[in-house]
């Protein structure tokens, strides 16, 4: 067979997936609601990309360009207390402290996107693993894993993260992977339950049964034919937990629990500005920078991520897709 | 089976869960050094003094059953060691706090619960019309805002720029008036409900006054919440055929939709509000810790900031065990509601 016919075969055998993947974006095109969500995204993303060139990482003292490890770091400008407002060298002003917020705001921007992605495919991994296992095994260990899944569901999900990260703190992990990790330690078994759910739907599908009676391996079983069909819904959740992943992570920032007064994370901007909200005489709303700024990021980083979420549901569950 | 079998094993499940849930809270307490973890159970700071004595005393350096035997008798004594923040015994500064957050609470529930149901209710029957858009847009709003942030707006807009509402659970006035005035006395520890029956109705409209920010926060992402969740089902109970025959039937619209629609949507709704405690509980912590509200979630706020382990720990379990409970009620009521789950 020539290359040619080669190519062309492969180019046909694509055409479906193709074709599958026009019709997906023409369904997010069509619905207003994703095509706003998919554009906060994006900008959110080329904020995040750009971080270096739109806020270069440069120490405000030595006019030096800060080293890597640093650039989560904020750069001061003087150590007066009082926020000082937006002007061309500071230009959405300064937090309390002279922490420049134009900084802070671009460079949470990656912060939000590091803590969403590190603890939802943490945790999505970690879920997966469980559920399958107690999925295709069944029986016994099913039986153990799920009730241990049932007890850590049965705390309210913030509440029992603050516990964890209140104990990993003394043991030595510092704030801002303490955090991390009790919202992973948190997070897994929701997706744990739905992905063995899932499995247990497939599982009993015509197609599984038609597999098995070929004679194909359990494993090949598990990994071809019913983890690919059980997956989606999954995925959905867990893309629309980015979101609430971030809002959860800035709710604890905002309790006092996570990322020191210089890093780059907006909960933690945010939970410093509420000493200022009471603004000077005569105008009360003088600082407002300080608080509505870092509130507006967070809320089109969550806004976001909700209405992509609801697109991916649309577009994902075959049930709904062509209605 | 009938519905007292199905209560009857249903309240039995409770017990291994709670089980669990104290095994787990046990288990990670467990990853501290015995000096940390000692605070888990003296009930006086002056036993934790001489760390040495103290771990000695409370058997922290036996095998880890003896300890969890102990750390459960303990437990069952209501004993859940001292909170530096609230020098005082866990139990005793959280049981003090429960009347100030079951204030905001009580406020809360009915407001959430009507409006959700009511928004998301207008939202399915008006499907794609205007309002719908509005109240969709309203609650991914809702879900999407952190409450932390509106809080602090309410604070900036309302209480230092018009100075209607204030921060904290009284004023100043209405707090030296509790404190110090032999004419006032406790009945429920509701300072609402208690300042009305002490015939105080300036502090009644003091308390109100508080409470209006703390209420509109918790409010707002609990309605957005269930408006959806009562959105989706209220479609769902709309395209029913027995909706098409009560409408053949010649029934008016607001009577298919009050008396055959709307209860049948109630139903998963119901489910709902278990999942309705925990946002409460959690709420309550940012919205309490926001308006400096002297409540349970503001306690606990303040006390994980200090990384005072037994009070945060204290809390979580308190929370755990309510949301367990708060599960079974649930199910129960969902068990009276739906026959297909009692009888199936």
């Amino acid at each position: 067979m020539s290359a040619k016919s080669r190519f062309e075969e492969f180019r046909l055998s694509l055409r479906p997936t193709i074709n599958e993947l026009k019709f997906s974006l023409n369904r997010i095109r069509k619905s207003p609601l994703s095509t706003i969500g998919v554009t906060i995204i994006i900008f959110y993303v080329m904020i995040a990309i750009l971080a270096p060139v739109i806020a270069p990482p440069i120490n405000y003292e030595t006019g030096q360009v800060m080293t890597t490890w640093e650039w989560f770091r904020i750069p001061r400008d003087g150590y007066q207390h009082i926020p000082s407002t937006p002007s061309p060298k500071h230009p959405l002003g300064t937090t309390e402290g002279q922490w420049d917020l134009y900084y802070g705001i671009v460079w949470g921007t990656i912060n939000a996107f590091r803590i969403g992605l590190f603890v939802v495919i943490i945790s999505l991994a970690f879920g997966l693993t469980i559920g399958l296992i107690g999925g295709y095994f069944g029986g016994l260990i099913d039986e153990i894993l799920m009730r241990f899944t049932d007890i850590i569901l049965a705390f309210p999900g913030l509440i029992l993260a603050m516990a964890f990260a209140v104990i990993l703190v003394p043991i030595g992990i510092s704030n801002l992977d303490a955090v991390l990790y009790a919202l992973i330690l948190v997070g897994w078994p929701g997706y744990a339950r739905l992905i063995r759910g899932e499995i247990l739907r497939v599982r009993s599908e015509d197609y599984v049964e038609a597999a098995r009676a070929v004679g194909c391996s359990g494993w090949r079983i598990m990994f071809r034919h019913i983890l690919p069909n059980a997956i989606y819904p999954v995925i959905v959740i867990a893309s629309l937990d980015i979101g609430s992943i971030v809002l959860t992570a800035a709710a604890l920032a905002f309790l006092g629990i996570g990322a020191p007064p210089d890093f780059a994370d907006w909960g933690q901007i945010i939970s410093r500005s509420r000493n200022w909200i009471m603004g000077i005489q005569g105008d009360p709303f003088h600082y407002w920078y300080v608080y509505i700024i870092p509130g507006i990021a967070i809320s089109g980083f969550v806004l976001g991520w909700s209405l992509l979420g609801d697109a991916f549901r649309d577009i994902l569950d075959p049930t709904l897709r062509r209605r | 089976m009938g519905l007292s079998d199905y209560i009857i094993r249903r309240i039995l499940l409770v017990i291994p869960t709670l089980i669990g849930v104290v095994i787990l809270i046990f288990a990670v307490v467990q990853l501290l050094p015995p000096e940390r973890r000692v605070l888990l159970y003296v009930d006086d700071p002056r036993f934790a003094r001489d760390t040495a004595l103290a771990i000695k005393a409370y058997g922290l350096d036996q095998p880890v059953w003896v300890q969890f035997v102990n750390w459960m008798s303990d437990l069952l004594k209501g004993n859940l060691g001292w909170s530096e923040v609230g020098s005082a015994p866990v139990m005793k500064a959280i049981i003090e706090r429960i009347p100030a957050t079951a204030e905001i609470v009580l406020f809360s529930a009915p407001i959430i619960i009507f409006v959700g149901i009511k928004l998301g209710e207008l939202s399915a029957v008006h499907r794609d019309k205007p309002i719908d858009h509005v109240t969709r847009g309203l609650s991914i709003m809702g879900t999407s805002l952190p409450s932390f942030w509106v809080g602090i707006v309410l604070l900036a807009i309302f209480y230092r720029a018009l100075g209607w509402f204030g921060p904290g659970r009284v004023g100043n006035d209405a707090f030296m008036y509790i404190q110090n005035s032999p004419d006032w006395h406790w009945y429920t520890h509701l300072i609402t409900i208690d300042s009305l029956i002490n015939g105080q109705f300036w502090i009644f409209t003091d308390v109100v006054t508080h409470l209006v920010m703390p209420v509109i926060t918790l409010s707002t992402i609990n309605i957005a919440t269930l408006a959806r969740v009562m959105r989706s089902s209220m479609l769902e109970s709309l395209s029913k055929t027995y909706i098409v025959s009560a409408r053949v039937k010649g029934l008016k619209n607001a009577e298919v939709i009050s008396k055959h629609a709307r209860r049948n949507a109630l139903i998963p709704v119901v489910t709902l509000s278990g999942l309705m405690v925990a946002g409460m509980l959690t709420g309550l912590t940012i919205t309490e810790t926001v308006f400096s509200y002297p409540g349970l979630g503001a306690f606990a706020a303040s006390a994980a900031i200090l990384l005072d382990i037994p009070t945060v720990i204290g809390y979580a379990l308190f929370s755990g065990i309510l949301f367990v409970f708060s599960n079974l009620i649930v199910d129960i009521l969902y068990a009276f509601l739906d026959p297909r789950i009692r009888l199936g």
